[in-house]
């Protein structure tokens, strides 16, 4: 089956057209600030290159985070419409897959981190002087040659990618947002 | 004179998700076939105003089956629809960047044309969509984020005649209701308290020296949390929230027909989430009366936020052959398209 794989939750964009796990053509571009434009152009280019139309892709991946939330959220949201509008599954990719089958690291708020020291382990949320992100690849601060997620690296991943239908898919934030609480609790409506 | 406008041939799917409304519809030749509104109020109540990680958070969620809502209720699949319109600016980026980016991939997965829209020209022009009164018109656009007195002299022709120094009159509405402990939304909170009260009790500052057609509620604001934290029984509650509403609406309505007179229009409007005051709509309503003006106030449910305004706009832009490219960006805030001041002269 083709499938195609978007990731956006770092500050590089990635698309992916995959013939069942091989790569076929990919594209990435640093893109902060504008995921879904340069995601949308290189869909156009890689799609070109390949001589596919959108609507020979069977599935339509995204990588779900976690990251940064609004560049997750960017991902997401564009796979899940286009997948819509063209009536076909999607799924969805760990970014710690997408960076790789090691140790990874995901920058989340400032000096710490989201790591993953084996694939399919649960994340902890670390310092950025934890000794365990020396033996990871990951971005953000702490990493002097960084490794993104890249939809390239999906090959490895994609035979256990669960498909559902689009309005399925949710982003996997792994942290709620920051809120700050009231200073006086808010009152609730008077009935 | 009433302007005829032209729609879009085809239906036009419009997308609304500039702060914490997620909503779709579906516009056929300048007709409302559907309009599905799925609120989160009761999400940020707990906070006290919206949270915009959440509310981003939520757009996503509720986006898609949306969606699905407004195509079934106007009997339509998707792939019938021509065209895509959305909010793109002014409002919460994260907010604003869910539907853009659902709106772009539908339009790139389809072929169809995009159209971005900006949100407050889309409340400007809602007085028009039941077919009542066209440019000119002097519309008073009231919302939680703003408050302006609009000439609307053609689609993308807005002279800005008058508009608030601070606080906006929803604003205004949510931080009276936090006052008085009455909760939120501000509006509906502040309105039903006002129910029973008694509005001539409170004497409250009306802000700026008149004549204007400019607004400050900073004071009003003050002046309602002072008093609030000497009241002691339910009725006081009510008669302070009755005081502040008259206070507030007397003056966005007394202004408006004051901008009537300045530009000498013949025809008057009111949006926005505030247009949905019961009071407000009443003033504007015997002032129109009274003034002999043409009168449009958008239904409820056009005054609060919605995608049929957006495609409504967007329908009309497209019938001009505009179109957005697929690298449209969303805007946190942004002058109306075409928009100038204006200087008002009073006598």
């Amino acid at each position: 089956m083709r499938s195609v794989v978007v990731s956006t939750s770092s500050p590089v964009a990635s698309v992916g057209l995959y013939e069942g796990t091989v790569l076929v053509s990919a594209r990435e571009e640093r893109a902060e600030w504008a995921a879904s434009r340069a995601s949308l152009h290189a869909l156009d280019e890689v799609l070109e290159e390949a001589g596919w139309a959108a609507r020979d892709v069977g599935c339509w991946i995204a990588d779900i985070g976690p990251g940064s939330f609004t560049g997750v959220r960017v991902g997401v949201m564009l796979v899940k419409a286009i997948a819509f509008a063209l009536g076909k599954p999607v799924s969805g990719l760990s970014a710690f897959d997408l960076i790789g089958p090691t140790a990874a690291a995901i920058p989340v708020r400032r000096a710490q981190y989201l790591l993953r020291e084996l694939p399919g382990e649960e994340p902890s949320l670390v310092g950025e002087d934890d000794p365990r992100l020396a033996a990871a690849s990951g971005y953000g601060e702490r990493f002097e040659e960084p490794v993104y997620p890249s939809a390239a690296r999906a090959g490895q991943v994609l035979a256990k990618a669960v498909t559902v239908r689009p309005e399925e898919l949710a982003p996997a934030y792994m942290l709620e947002p920051s809120i700050s609480k009231p200073k006086v609790p808010y009152p609730e409506r008077r009935t | 004179m009433k302007e005829s406008v032209l729609h879009f041939h085809g239906p036009v799917l419009g997308i609304e998700t500039s702060c914490d409304e997620t909503s779709a519809a579906v516009l056929i030749d300048g007709r409302v076939a559907s309009n599905v509104v799925n609120s989160q109020t009761d999400l940020h109540m707990k906070w006290g105003g919206i949270v915009p990680e959440a509310a981003a958070r939520k757009h996503i969620e509720n986006m898609l089956p949306v969606i699905e809502e407004a195509l079934m209720r106007a009997n339509l699949s998707l792939a019938e629809v021509a065209a895509v319109a959305v909010t793109n600016r002014p409002g919460l980026v994260g907010a604003l960047s869910v539907g853009l980016t659902c709106a772009k991939g539908i339009a790139w997965a389809n072929g169809l044309p995009l159209i971005g829209i900006h949100h407050l020209e889309a409340h400007a022009l809602s007085p028009m969509m039941g077919g009542e009164i066209g440019p000119p018109y002097v519309c008073l656009l009231a919302s939680g984020g703003h408050t302006e007195l609009l000439y609307v002299r053609g689609v993308g022709e807005y002279s800005v005649l008058g508009r608030t120094l601070d606080d906006a009159a929803g604003e205004a509405f949510d931080k009276a209701a936090r006052s008085l402990g009455l909760g939120s939304p501000g509006g509906p909170a502040i309105q039903a308290a006002a129910e029973s009260g008694n509005a001539a009790r409170y004497s409250l500052p009306r802000g700026l020296s008149e004549p204007t057609l400019d607004f400050s509620f900073s004071g009003l604001k003050t002046a309602v949390a002072r008093t609030a934290a000497s009241v002691e029984s339910d009725a006081d509650v009510n008669d302070l929230a009755a005081s502040f509403q008259e206070t507030i609406c007397s003056v966005l309505a007394e202004r408006t027909l004051l901008a009537c007179d300045v530009v000498g229009s013949n025809a008057v409007s009111v949006a926005g989430g505030v247009a949905a005051n019961i009071s407000l709509r009443s003033k504007i309503k015997s002032g129109a009366e009274k003034k002999q003006l043409m009168l449009s106030i958008p239904p409820i449910e056009l005054c609060t936020d919605n995608a049929a305004m957006i495609a409504f706009v967007g329908s009309i832009r497209l019938a001009r052959g505009e179109r957005s490219e697929l690298d449209l960006d969303c805007v946190a805030d942004s002058p109306l398209p075409g928009e100038v001041s204006y200087e008002p002269a009073f006598e």
